[in-house]
Protein backbone atom coordinates (compact mmCIF):
# COMPACT_ATOMS: atom_id res chain seq x y z
CA UNK A 1 0.00 0.00 0.00
CA UNK A 2 2.28 2.49 -0.95
CA UNK A 3 -0.19 4.66 -2.13
CA UNK A 4 -0.38 6.56 1.02
CA UNK A 5 2.94 7.64 1.02
CA UNK A 6 2.13 8.77 -2.56
CA UNK A 7 -0.60 11.13 -1.08
CA UNK A 8 1.23 11.96 1.69
CA UNK A 9 4.17 13.47 -0.67
CA UNK A 10 1.64 15.00 -3.07
CA UNK A 11 -0.36 16.43 -0.38
CA UNK A 12 3.10 17.79 1.19
CA UNK A 13 4.28 18.97 -2.28
CA UNK A 14 0.76 21.27 -2.96
CA UNK A 15 1.24 22.65 0.50
CA UNK A 16 4.59 23.44 -0.51
CA UNK A 17 3.77 25.23 -3.12
CA UNK A 18 0.53 27.47 -1.88
CA UNK A 19 2.51 30.67 -2.16
CA UNK A 20 1.07 32.08 0.81
CA UNK A 21 -2.63 31.35 0.06
CA UNK A 22 -4.38 29.96 3.21
CA UNK A 23 -7.00 27.34 1.25
CA UNK A 24 -6.60 24.48 -1.29
CA UNK A 25 -8.80 23.80 -3.24
CA UNK A 26 -7.84 21.35 -5.80
CA UNK A 27 -4.49 18.92 -6.59
CA UNK A 28 -4.15 17.81 -9.93
CA UNK A 29 -1.66 14.77 -11.08
CA UNK A 30 -0.26 12.92 -13.79
CA UNK A 31 -0.08 9.78 -13.63
CA UNK A 32 0.90 7.14 -15.73
CA UNK A 33 -0.54 3.72 -16.56
CA UNK A 34 2.92 2.02 -16.23
CA UNK A 35 3.31 4.31 -13.02
CA UNK A 36 2.72 1.08 -10.00
CA UNK A 37 0.12 3.60 -8.97
CA UNK A 38 -3.13 1.85 -7.91
CA UNK A 39 -5.73 4.84 -8.83
CA UNK A 40 -8.98 3.47 -6.87
CA UNK A 41 -5.80 2.81 -3.87
CA UNK A 42 -5.18 6.47 -4.12
CA UNK A 43 -8.18 7.87 -4.34
CA UNK A 44 -8.92 5.84 -1.16
CA UNK A 45 -5.85 7.14 0.77
CA UNK A 46 -6.47 10.77 -0.59
CA UNK A 47 -10.04 10.43 1.31
CA UNK A 48 -8.81 9.82 4.25
CA UNK A 49 -5.71 12.33 3.65
CA UNK A 50 -8.45 15.24 3.03
CA UNK A 51 -10.37 14.22 6.66
CA UNK A 52 -7.15 14.90 8.58
CA UNK A 53 -6.18 17.99 6.60
CA UNK A 54 -6.94 21.81 7.53
CA UNK A 55 -8.44 21.83 3.50
CA UNK A 56 -12.18 19.72 3.79
CA UNK A 57 -13.25 20.93 0.55
CA UNK A 58 -10.25 19.76 -1.27
CA UNK A 59 -10.46 17.77 -4.78
CA UNK A 60 -8.35 15.85 -6.17
CA UNK A 61 -7.73 15.51 -9.94
CA UNK A 62 -6.15 12.34 -11.42
CA UNK A 63 -5.18 12.50 -15.16
CA UNK A 64 -4.28 9.54 -16.22
CA UNK A 65 -1.26 9.05 -19.14
CA UNK A 66 -1.94 6.17 -21.12
CA UNK A 67 1.53 3.90 -21.49
CA UNK A 68 3.29 4.29 -24.49
CA UNK A 69 6.50 2.34 -25.64
CA UNK A 70 8.97 1.57 -28.29
CA UNK A 71 10.46 -1.59 -29.78
CA UNK A 72 14.30 -1.79 -29.11
CA UNK A 73 14.48 -4.09 -32.02
CA UNK A 74 12.32 -2.47 -34.78
CA UNK A 75 11.63 0.72 -33.66
CA UNK A 76 7.53 0.82 -34.17
CA UNK A 77 5.72 2.46 -31.42
CA UNK A 78 3.83 0.15 -29.51
CA UNK A 79 0.60 0.75 -26.75
CA UNK A 80 1.64 -0.40 -23.34
CA UNK A 81 -0.55 -1.26 -20.86
CA UNK A 82 1.53 -3.41 -18.79
CA UNK A 83 5.50 -3.22 -17.88
CA UNK A 84 5.93 -6.13 -20.82
CA UNK A 85 4.34 -5.48 -24.01
CA UNK A 86 4.88 -7.72 -27.72
CA UNK A 87 5.87 -5.26 -30.49
CA UNK A 88 2.77 -5.46 -32.39
CA UNK A 89 5.13 -5.32 -35.69
CA UNK A 90 7.93 -7.70 -34.97
CA UNK A 91 6.30 -10.07 -32.30
CA UNK A 92 8.95 -9.85 -30.03
CA UNK A 93 9.47 -8.52 -26.20
CA UNK A 94 11.93 -5.68 -26.18
CA UNK A 95 9.60 -2.42 -26.32
CA UNK A 96 10.87 -0.40 -23.97
CA UNK A 97 8.07 2.44 -22.16
CA UNK A 98 8.48 5.98 -23.27
CA UNK A 99 5.56 7.10 -21.93
CA UNK A 100 2.99 6.29 -19.08
CA UNK A 101 5.60 6.03 -16.56
CA UNK A 102 4.89 9.30 -15.32
CA UNK A 103 4.02 10.54 -11.52
CA UNK A 104 4.00 14.24 -10.96
CA UNK A 105 1.83 17.00 -9.34
CA UNK A 106 1.47 19.43 -12.45
CA UNK A 107 -0.88 22.25 -10.69
CA UNK A 108 -2.94 23.28 -7.54
CA UNK A 109 -5.94 25.95 -7.23
CA UNK A 110 -5.64 28.31 -4.09
CA UNK A 111 -7.63 31.04 -3.05
CA UNK B 1 5.03 8.27 19.66
CA UNK B 2 8.20 8.74 21.79
CA UNK B 3 10.17 11.92 21.49
CA UNK B 4 13.96 10.18 21.91
CA UNK B 5 13.66 6.78 20.33
CA UNK B 6 10.80 7.07 17.83
CA UNK B 7 8.53 4.09 19.32
CA UNK B 8 5.11 3.79 19.41
CA UNK B 9 2.35 2.33 16.70
CA UNK B 10 2.60 2.77 13.22
CA UNK B 11 5.81 4.87 13.55
CA UNK B 12 9.41 4.25 11.66
CA UNK B 13 11.93 3.41 13.90
CA UNK B 14 16.00 2.77 13.28
CA UNK B 15 18.13 1.15 15.63
CA UNK B 16 21.17 -0.98 16.19
CA UNK B 17 20.58 -4.41 18.26
CA UNK B 18 22.12 -3.13 21.03
CA UNK B 19 20.15 -0.07 21.01
CA UNK B 20 17.07 -2.27 21.06
CA UNK B 21 17.58 -4.03 24.04
CA UNK B 22 18.59 -0.72 25.91
CA UNK B 23 15.56 0.79 24.80
CA UNK B 24 13.57 -2.15 26.56
CA UNK B 25 15.62 -2.22 29.34
CA UNK B 26 14.36 1.88 29.82
CA UNK B 27 11.05 0.17 29.39
CA UNK B 28 10.99 -2.20 31.87
CA UNK B 29 12.28 0.00 34.64
CA UNK B 30 9.47 2.62 33.40
CA UNK B 31 11.58 5.66 32.45
CA UNK B 32 8.84 8.46 31.86
CA UNK B 33 7.96 9.23 27.96
CA UNK B 34 7.04 12.81 28.01
CA UNK B 35 4.44 13.06 24.83
CA UNK B 36 3.61 16.60 23.51
CA UNK B 37 0.73 16.68 21.19
CA UNK B 38 -0.39 19.57 21.33
CA UNK B 39 -0.18 21.92 17.82
CA UNK B 40 -1.97 25.11 17.80
CA UNK B 41 -2.83 26.04 14.12
CA UNK B 42 -4.16 29.76 13.78
CA UNK B 43 -6.24 30.22 10.83
CA UNK B 44 -6.93 34.00 9.39
CA UNK B 45 -10.10 34.34 8.06
CA UNK B 46 -10.53 36.27 4.73
CA UNK B 47 -13.60 37.14 3.50
CA UNK B 48 -12.62 38.06 -0.14
CA UNK B 49 -11.12 34.91 -1.72
CA UNK B 50 -9.97 34.62 -5.14
CA UNK B 51 -9.19 31.58 -6.99
CA UNK B 52 -5.70 31.32 -8.40
CA UNK B 53 -4.22 28.24 -10.11
CA UNK B 54 -0.65 27.18 -9.51
CA UNK B 55 1.83 25.64 -11.60
CA UNK B 56 3.73 23.02 -10.01
CA UNK B 57 5.09 20.43 -12.41
CA UNK B 58 6.91 19.06 -9.49
CA UNK B 59 7.69 14.88 -9.82
CA UNK B 60 5.84 13.25 -6.57
CA UNK B 61 8.78 11.06 -5.72
CA UNK B 62 11.03 14.14 -6.17
CA UNK B 63 11.95 14.82 -2.57
CA UNK B 64 12.75 10.43 -2.11
CA UNK B 65 14.67 10.69 -5.38
CA UNK B 66 16.83 13.17 -4.19
CA UNK B 67 17.29 11.61 -1.20
CA UNK B 68 18.50 8.72 -2.94
CA UNK B 69 20.83 10.99 -5.49
CA UNK B 70 22.52 12.32 -1.39
CA UNK B 71 22.85 8.29 -0.72
CA UNK B 72 24.56 7.31 -4.20
CA UNK B 73 27.18 10.08 -3.37
CA UNK B 74 27.62 9.26 0.24
CA UNK B 75 28.14 5.73 -0.94
CA UNK B 76 30.37 6.84 -4.48
CA UNK B 77 32.37 8.92 -1.62
CA UNK B 78 33.07 6.26 0.44
CA UNK B 79 33.24 3.41 -2.70
CA UNK B 80 30.66 1.62 -1.14
CA UNK B 81 28.62 -1.36 -3.20
CA UNK B 82 24.68 -1.11 -2.27
CA UNK B 83 22.58 -3.42 -3.03
CA UNK B 84 18.74 -3.92 -2.21
CA UNK B 85 17.17 -6.88 -1.83
CA UNK B 86 13.57 -7.40 -2.67
CA UNK B 87 11.12 -9.74 -2.80
CA UNK B 88 8.28 -11.59 -1.24
CA UNK B 89 8.32 -12.49 2.37
CA UNK B 90 9.51 -16.04 2.75
CA UNK B 91 11.82 -15.81 -0.80
CA UNK B 92 14.67 -16.41 1.63
CA UNK B 93 16.09 -13.17 1.61
CA UNK B 94 17.55 -13.30 5.18
CA UNK B 95 18.85 -16.84 4.60
CA UNK B 96 20.20 -15.38 1.56
CA UNK B 97 22.05 -12.97 3.30
CA UNK B 98 23.59 -14.76 6.15
CA UNK B 99 25.30 -17.20 4.16
CA UNK B 100 26.78 -14.42 1.84
CA UNK B 101 28.05 -12.79 4.93
CA UNK B 102 28.85 -15.20 6.53
CA UNK B 103 31.35 -16.27 3.69
CA UNK B 104 32.49 -13.04 2.54
CA UNK B 105 33.07 -11.76 5.99
CA UNK B 106 36.56 -12.44 6.57
CA UNK B 107 37.41 -10.93 3.07
CA UNK B 108 35.39 -7.91 2.50
CA UNK B 109 33.91 -4.91 4.69
CA UNK B 110 29.86 -5.97 5.38
CA UNK B 111 26.92 -3.87 6.65
CA UNK B 112 23.57 -4.74 6.87
CA UNK B 113 20.66 -2.50 6.75
CA UNK B 114 17.26 -4.62 7.96
CA UNK B 115 13.87 -3.67 6.58
CA UNK B 116 10.61 -5.14 8.24
CA UNK B 117 7.32 -3.73 9.73
CA UNK B 118 8.25 -4.86 13.30
CA UNK B 119 10.38 -6.66 15.37
CA UNK B 120 14.17 -6.65 15.89
CA UNK B 121 14.33 -10.69 14.51
CA UNK B 122 16.77 -10.29 11.31
CA UNK B 123 19.00 -7.49 12.85
CA UNK B 124 19.73 -10.15 15.44
CA UNK B 125 20.34 -12.57 13.10
CA UNK B 126 23.04 -10.73 11.43
CA UNK B 127 24.32 -9.72 14.49
CA UNK B 128 25.51 -12.72 15.50
CA UNK B 129 27.66 -13.22 12.74
CA UNK B 130 29.65 -9.99 13.96
CA UNK B 131 28.30 -8.16 11.18
CA UNK B 132 27.32 -3.92 11.65
CA UNK B 133 23.25 -3.97 11.61
CA UNK B 134 20.89 -1.55 11.80
CA UNK B 135 17.05 -2.43 11.98
CA UNK B 136 14.45 -0.09 10.11
CA UNK B 137 10.90 -1.14 11.43
CA UNK B 138 8.71 0.63 8.89
CA UNK B 139 5.22 0.05 11.36
CA UNK B 140 2.84 0.56 8.69
CA UNK B 141 4.99 0.88 6.03
CA UNK B 142 5.19 -1.86 3.36
CA UNK B 143 8.45 -0.17 2.04
CA UNK B 144 12.15 1.47 3.03
CA UNK B 145 12.03 4.78 1.61
CA UNK B 146 15.63 6.97 0.81
CA UNK B 147 15.66 8.69 4.28
CA UNK B 148 15.19 5.94 6.16
CA UNK B 149 18.07 4.24 4.41
CA UNK B 150 19.66 7.84 5.11
CA UNK B 151 19.30 7.83 8.66
CA UNK B 152 20.16 4.00 8.96
CA UNK B 153 23.42 4.56 7.44
CA UNK B 154 24.49 7.06 9.82
CA UNK B 155 24.41 4.50 12.14
CA UNK B 156 26.70 2.34 10.83
CA UNK B 157 30.60 2.59 10.56
CA UNK B 158 30.53 2.00 6.92
CA UNK B 159 34.37 1.42 6.13
CA UNK B 160 35.68 2.13 2.62
CA UNK B 161 35.05 -0.03 -0.12
CA UNK B 162 32.19 -1.74 2.08
CA UNK B 163 29.43 -3.80 0.64
CA UNK B 164 25.88 -3.02 2.14
CA UNK B 165 23.01 -5.12 2.09
CA UNK B 166 19.84 -3.50 2.19
CA UNK B 167 16.99 -6.10 2.82
CA UNK B 168 13.85 -4.29 2.09
CA UNK B 169 10.08 -4.92 3.23
CA UNK B 170 8.88 -8.72 1.93
CA UNK B 171 6.85 -7.10 -0.48
CA UNK B 172 6.98 -7.40 -4.28
CA UNK B 173 4.90 -4.77 -4.95
CA UNK B 174 6.01 -1.16 -3.15
CA UNK B 175 9.92 -0.84 -2.77
CA UNK B 176 10.02 -1.25 -6.66
CA UNK B 177 8.75 2.65 -6.84
CA UNK B 178 11.04 3.68 -3.90
CA UNK B 179 14.94 4.02 -5.37
CA UNK B 180 17.09 3.87 -2.03
CA UNK B 181 20.37 4.88 -3.94
CA UNK B 182 21.32 1.62 -4.32
CA UNK B 183 23.76 0.29 -7.26
CA UNK B 184 21.52 -2.55 -7.69
CA UNK B 185 17.73 -4.34 -6.85
CA UNK B 186 18.38 -7.96 -6.14
CA UNK B 187 14.74 -9.63 -6.91
CA UNK B 188 14.60 -12.93 -5.34
CA UNK B 189 12.44 -15.72 -5.97
CA UNK B 190 11.77 -19.07 -4.80
CA UNK B 191 11.07 -21.96 -6.19
CA UNK B 192 8.20 -22.69 -3.84
CA UNK B 193 6.17 -19.49 -5.43
CA UNK B 194 5.07 -19.67 -9.06
CA UNK B 195 6.78 -19.26 -12.11
CA UNK B 196 5.13 -16.62 -13.33
CA UNK B 197 5.17 -14.36 -10.76
CA UNK B 198 7.60 -12.05 -13.14
CA UNK B 199 4.23 -11.55 -14.89
CA UNK B 200 1.95 -10.51 -12.52
CA UNK B 201 4.17 -8.97 -10.39
CA UNK B 202 6.31 -7.16 -13.27
CA UNK B 203 7.35 -3.73 -12.06
CA UNK B 204 9.98 -5.32 -9.57
CA UNK B 205 11.17 -7.49 -11.91
CA UNK B 206 11.32 -4.65 -14.40
CA UNK B 207 13.37 -2.46 -11.91
CA UNK B 208 16.02 -5.20 -10.69
CA UNK B 209 19.12 -5.74 -12.57
CA UNK B 210 19.79 -8.70 -10.83
CA UNK B 211 17.40 -12.02 -9.85
CA UNK B 212 18.02 -14.62 -7.86
CA UNK B 213 15.98 -18.23 -8.27
CA UNK B 214 16.27 -19.44 -4.54
CA UNK B 215 15.62 -22.59 -2.85
CA UNK B 216 16.68 -24.52 -6.21
CA UNK B 217 17.30 -27.68 -3.63
CA UNK B 218 13.00 -27.79 -3.46
CA UNK B 219 13.03 -28.26 -7.38
CA UNK B 220 12.00 -31.93 -7.74
CA UNK B 221 9.22 -31.43 -5.32
CA UNK B 222 7.44 -28.29 -7.06
CA UNK B 223 6.06 -27.29 -9.77
CA UNK B 224 8.43 -24.18 -10.36
CA UNK B 225 10.02 -24.28 -14.60
CA UNK B 226 12.78 -22.24 -14.06
CA UNK B 227 13.64 -21.80 -18.07
CA UNK B 228 10.25 -20.69 -18.05
CA UNK B 229 10.35 -18.46 -15.19
CA UNK B 230 13.33 -16.89 -16.34
CA UNK B 231 11.52 -16.13 -20.01
CA UNK B 232 8.62 -14.22 -17.98
CA UNK B 233 11.04 -12.12 -16.28
CA UNK B 234 12.97 -11.40 -19.62
CA UNK B 235 10.03 -10.38 -21.26
CA UNK B 236 9.49 -7.77 -18.91
CA UNK B 237 13.27 -6.97 -18.63
CA UNK B 238 15.34 -8.51 -21.19
CA UNK B 239 18.66 -7.11 -19.36
CA UNK B 240 17.92 -9.26 -16.23
CA UNK B 241 21.41 -11.46 -15.00
CA UNK B 242 19.83 -14.51 -13.28
CA UNK B 243 21.39 -16.48 -9.96
CA UNK B 244 20.05 -20.10 -9.59
CA UNK B 245 20.94 -21.02 -6.00
CA UNK B 246 19.82 -22.66 -3.01
CA UNK B 247 20.67 -20.78 0.00
CA UNK B 248 20.24 -23.25 2.70
CA UNK B 249 22.55 -26.32 0.74
CA UNK B 250 24.94 -23.47 -0.66
CA UNK B 251 24.33 -24.96 -3.89
CA UNK B 252 25.23 -22.09 -6.94
CA UNK B 253 26.44 -20.06 -4.32
CA UNK B 254 29.66 -19.85 -5.78
CA UNK B 255 28.99 -17.70 -8.56
CA UNK B 256 26.49 -15.29 -6.77
CA UNK B 257 29.61 -14.55 -4.10
CA UNK B 258 32.54 -14.30 -7.21
CA UNK B 259 30.13 -11.49 -8.50
CA UNK B 260 29.42 -9.60 -5.09
CA UNK B 261 32.99 -10.14 -4.55
CA UNK B 262 34.19 -8.92 -8.57
CA UNK B 263 31.63 -5.94 -7.99
CA UNK B 264 33.01 -4.49 -4.70
CA UNK B 265 36.32 -4.28 -6.17
CA UNK B 266 35.62 -2.71 -9.22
Amino acid sequence: MHEMSIATNILEIAEDSMDGHDNLLSITVQVGELAGVELEALQFCFNALRASSRYPDLTFIIDEIPGEGECQKCGAAVKMDELFAVCSECGNFTVKPVRGQELRVTSIEVE
Amino acid sequence: MCDTCGCGEGTTTIQTPAEAREHAHQHEHGIAHAHSDEHDHEHSNHQHSHTTTIEVETDVLKQNNLLAERNRGFFQAREVFALNLVSSPGSGKTTLLEKSVEALKDEKQLAVVEGDQQSMQDADRIEQLGIDVVQVNTGKGCHLDASMVNNAVQKLNLQQQSLLFIENVGNLVCPSLFDLGEHHKVVIISVTEGDDKPMKYPTMFAASDICIINKIDLLPYVDFDVERCKDFARQVNPNLEFFELSARTGEGMESWLKWLKDSVEV
